[in-house]
């Protein structure tokens, strides 16, 4: 057996039979996907998801989430009392009860690649090994493997920069490609290659013809790799003509909605994000780069706070009145903090990381940094939580076992989540 | 760690054949053959029938030069009637740079981790150097370098060496060449070994102890660089330079030769300090200031190393039949043998007779008639039990650079630009500005395969999508304008089109339902563009059979 497909589900030589006689275009409506689909959906009550709201960069906690005496902004109250936040967030302070601020993190890692590895997948980058992302996690365990949606998806996290910094890509990793994420680069315009060349009838007429090639050829080479592909691409089309795909379709939203996202795209993602985990998604990222501040941060955060407020806060609030806050938990981060005070440089100390709903007991903090001394928020001087405390929080809010210990390649046993890592009982 | 032993057969062969000079080719197939036959007849199967022309074309084409062959190519081979064709085609297609260029790239793609080295910060790629690199290799295989002085050169490269790079790629994540990253790479690339579970601690399942791992990386406690230069700090004669000095290991009495401590990075045995030790267990004691870089390879890439021909051999077979003799193909050890013990003997005789000369091996491998089955399951009796045995020919997955290539061909076009955004900067955030890189680098990165399994499929939702509804695939690229200013008729238009795609004739059948579809579009250029769409998306297309 060999190293990285051990783990990857082949086709059986069940699915083999089932494709020999299925046609691409008349699978949507065999009893078995039907009886799926109806099974799906029931299950669908039980299920937790996630949206994580990707800073990449690792945006100021002094200018955000955790004030401090004599900092750059002032700080206002929130709907919950002794809990403040900075003067540029004010419609995410009202909405303060349903979000949970983890003021005492503190990780290891300050280079950016390497710290954004590291709080996707909850562990540090070692060479001759690779972990999966945190979403792939959450696509393998909670994730519906039989769905026409796929289970995790970003949103515009697609791009390298052009001073050469690169991206992150969350990447599945030993849990196998069928756990990489379906990339949206653009939410205006849904999942990419999505819409066809050519008409309705075009489209069936050489689907079939393609479909007539495929059957001959399983019939002659009934062999694992043949049967994957077509199943693949019985996946592709079933998404193509899946009614539920509708939810990538941002003009499907009433036009009052799409309002109080507004049209920055972060909003518009965030929309997006809303609409896919109505539909049974269970993990989105929605990625918004930029927060790499090394000076002018309270300019720039400030700025930000415009956009991200009321975007955050409506996205909380239509959760809220949708009925889903409950089962979606929220997460913002970035990949570290900022210095103390200027926000000037990376900072991994001491910094701030958000979860809002998702069944958590919200309204409050986790964690504290001083607020005495020459430099205010340098020390988380109660609760500290590492990575591994936040990721085992978040897999636990998810319903995902994050003790649970696979086998990756090499023979080697791996935990979930990294092996310290401990949930926050008090959230729960 | 025991040494693996070859069986009694290898030294029986040696007793009785010469065993300086490497056999003729066809005459190491017919051998190669009977022991696959065997096993089959003793499981009462038949095997699969020999591979028809085109099939073996094409496949030959991919497995040696890594792209479909050309319409031309297509043409000169179906219409080759000499009955020593195949053996032709594989000595033009061993000849072509393409090959060259193949075994590189699959040989860089078996180093290189999936994320490459990088500064973990701006993350810049060493984009230049792995193609530096690649480059190298494939004037290496050019000239048909023999193998051990092509290991030789990259494990001993020095400064700016374009195949030092190797350091750098199995190192740390910065790319800095590491003792640990030298031994677990150097054991599972060349030795066919898996020790990098003995770093940390004593390998539960394998037999490789802390001693063995450390002692390995010994050697090269004294490389440094990677990203860049690459050098090596000899050896001075004091065992204890290179060990720290920490609580754990004060200095204590002198070990013979030199040695290394156990870094913090281990679970287990930190600060203890092992000596130098070759992977069959052997000490190396000798403590005369000199560079332990070539030590180590001088017992590694020799020929009559135990793993060394072995491993190799093993790597050749699975890149043409997609399973080792050994599975995993890098994972030798005394609980998991060889499926067929006497032909990886054989296989490594010739590795030795022959110096390590690869296009000799290749010649083995794919004159026999093992190679040339095909890889059509019907009228078999147990198909899986018949594929394990090869007896038949297992369907193949394209890796990305491939694809991209057979693509290229397959449309006539220049390069398959597959982005959906275009290349310009567009605006992400307040100050970055987003860069989509060329058409080919994002093509690969969006078609990755399974590098350790040719056979598993992994494309799933994104890439069949690209490939249905991508435009650029629905354009008929430079084929279709170009047999529609022929003026062909319809028969040999879709004619045309099979052959460039598929590398054969259509069948009645085909060119029936591709006449009936022509009907139904009511358009000739539509029409044939879309059967070439159809026909690149075929299993047929992205499969090698």
């Amino acid at each position: 057996m060999n190293l990285y497909s051990s783990l990857a589900a082949h086709v059986s030589r069940r699915d083999l039979m089932r494709f020999a006689g299925a046609s691409l275009l008349t699978s949507l409506s065999s009893p078995w996907f039907r009886a799926m689909a109806a099974d799906a959906a029931r299950q669908q009550e039980k299920r937790k998801s996630c949206i994580l709201l990707w800073m990449d960069g690792g945006p100021s906690q002094a200018h955000t989430f955790d004030p401090k005496p004599g900092g750059e902004y002032k700080s206002i109250a929130t709907a919950v009392p002794g809990v403040e936040v900075t003067e540029y967030l004010p419609q995410l302070a009202a909405s303060m009860k349903d979000m949970v601020l983890l003021r005492g993190m503190k990780s290891n890692e300050g280079a950016h690649l390497r710290a954004k590895y590291h709080l996707h997948t909850g562990y540090n980058q070692v060479s001759g090994f690779e972990h999966p992302a945190l979403g792939c996690i959450a696509s393998a365990e909670i994730g519906q493997p039989d769905s026409d949606l796929p289970n995790f998806v970003t949103i515009d996290g697609g791009f390298d920069m052009l001073n050469g910094g690169r991206a992150y890509l969350p990447a599945p990793a030993y849990l196998g490609q069928k756990h990489s994420p379906l990339m949206v680069l653009d939410p205006d315009k849904g999942i990419e290659n999505l819409r066809t060349v050519g008409d309705q009838d075009l489209m069936r007429s050489r689907l079939n013809l393609l479909n007539n090639a495929e059957q001959r050829f399983l019939a002659d080479h009934a062999d694992v790799s043949v049967a994957a592909k077509q199943a693949a691409t019985q996946r592709a089309v079933r998404l193509m003509q899946s009614d539920r795909v509708k939810a990538f379709d941002l003009e499907q939203e009433p036009a009052a909605v799409r309002e109080k996202y507004g049209k920055h795209p972060f909003g518009k993602g965030c929309l997006l994000a809303r609409r896919l985990i109505e539909a049974g998604v269970p993990f989105v990222e929605v990625f918004r780069r930029g927060w790499d501040d090394h000076g002018k941060a309270a300019v720039k955060v400030k700025e930000r706070c415009q956009w991200m407020d009321p975007i955050m806060a409506t996205l909380i609030t239509d959760l809220k009145e949708r009925g889903l806050l409950d089962s979606t938990l929220v997460v913002w981060m970035g990949e570290f903090g900022r210095s103390p005070v200027s926000a000037g440089n990376h900072y991994t100390q001491a910094w701030t990381t958000l979860l809002a709903g998702g069944g958590l007991q919200t309204g409050g903090t986790v964690g504290k940094t001083n607020s005495d001394g020459k430099q205010p928020g340098a020390t988380v001087v109660d609760r500290p939580i590492s990575v591994g405390d936040l990721f085992a929080t978040i897999c636990q809010a998810l319903g995902i076992p994050y003790d649970k210990e696979l086998m990756a390649p090499g023979d080697r046993p791996l935990r979930l989540v990294e092996k310290t890592g401990k949930p926050i009982q008090e959230l729960f | 760690m025991r040494i693996y032993q070859p069986l009694l057969f290898l030294a029986l062969l040696a007793a009785s054949a010469s065993a300086a000079e490497p056999a003729d080719p066809a005459q190491v197939a017919q051998t190669i053959d009977k022991l696959i036959e065997q096993p089959l007849a003793k499981a009462n199967l038949q095997s699969a029938g020999p591979a028809d022309d085109a099939e073996f074309l094409r496949r030959a084409t991919l497995d040696l030069t890594g792209r479909i062959p050309t319409l031309e190519q297509v043409n000169a081979y179906l219409g080759n009637t000499n009955p020593g064709r195949r053996a032709q085609l594989i000595e033009e297609l061993l000849a072509s740079p393409a090959h060259a260029e193949h075994l590189a790239r699959t040989w860089r793609e078996l180093i290189a981790p999936d994320e490459l080295p990088n500064d973990g910060n701006g993350g810049g790629l060493p984009v230049k150097q792995v193609a530096a690199f690649t480059q190298w290799l494939t004037t290496e295989f050019q000239a048909n370098e023999r193998w051990p002085r092509i290991v030789e050169k990259i494990l001993l490269a020095q400064g700016a060496q374009p195949q030092a790079f190797y350091y750098a790629l199995v190192g740390n994540v910065k790319g800095e060449a590491t003792p640990e990253g030298a031994a677990r790479g150097i054991a599972a690339n060349f030795l066919g070994v898996q020790i990098h579970c003995a770093e940390c601690h004593n390998d539960p399942f394998k037999a490789w102890k802390q001693s063995d791992f450390w002692g390995a990386a010994a050697f090269f406690s004294g490389t440094r660089g990677g990203m860049g230069r690459l050098e090596e700090k000899a050896y001075d004669g004091n065992s204890n330079t290179n060990v720290p000095k920490t609580k754990q290991n004060p200095p204590g009495p002198k070990i013979q030769g030199p040695a290394i401590a156990v870094p913090k990075t281990a679970l287990k045995n930190v600060g203890a300090i092992y000596p130098a030790r070759f992977l069959d267990g052997q000490v190396f004691a000798d403590d005369k200031p000199q560079q332990l870089r070539p030590v180590f390879v001088k017992w590694a890439a020799a020929l009559d190393n135990p793993y060394f021909g072995p491993a190799f051999v093993n790597r050749l077979w699975n890149h043409f039949f997609a399973r080792g003799l050994v599975e995993p193909v890098d994972d030798f050890r005394p609980d998991n043998p060889a499926s067929h013990p006497e032909l990886l003997d054989l296989l490594t005789r010739e590795f030795r007779a022959s110096g390590g000369d690869v296009r000799h091996l290749i010649r083995c491998i794919v004159l026999t008639r093992a190679y040339q089955r095909t890889s059509r399951t019907a009228g078999l009796k147990n198909p899986e039990e018949t594929l394990r045995l090869f007896g038949r020919m297992r369907l193949k997955v394209q890796s990305a650079e491939v694809l991209y290539d057979s693509l290229k061909i397959a449309l006539a076009e220049k390069e398959i630009d597959l982005r959906t955004v275009d290349g310009k900067p567009r605006n992400v955030g307040a100050v970055e500005a987003a860069l989509v890189r060329d058409a080919q680098y994002e093509f690969v990165k969006l078609f990755r395969t399974n590098k350790y399994d040719a056979a598993d499929f992994t494309h799933d939702i994104p890439q069949m999508l690209a490939l249905l509804n991508h435009p650029r695939l629905h354009t008929g690229g430079q084929v279709v304008p170009k047999l529609l200013a022929e003026k062909l008729s319809a028969d040999d238009a879709v004619m045309r089109l099979y052959l460039t795609a598929l590398a054969r004739r259509p069948s009645a059948v085909e060119l029936t339902e591709a006449k009936a579809f022509a009907a139904v579009c009511n358009d000739p250029r539509l029409a044939y563009n879309e059967l070439l769409w159809s026909l690149i998306c075929r299993s047929e297309f992205l499969l090698i059979r």
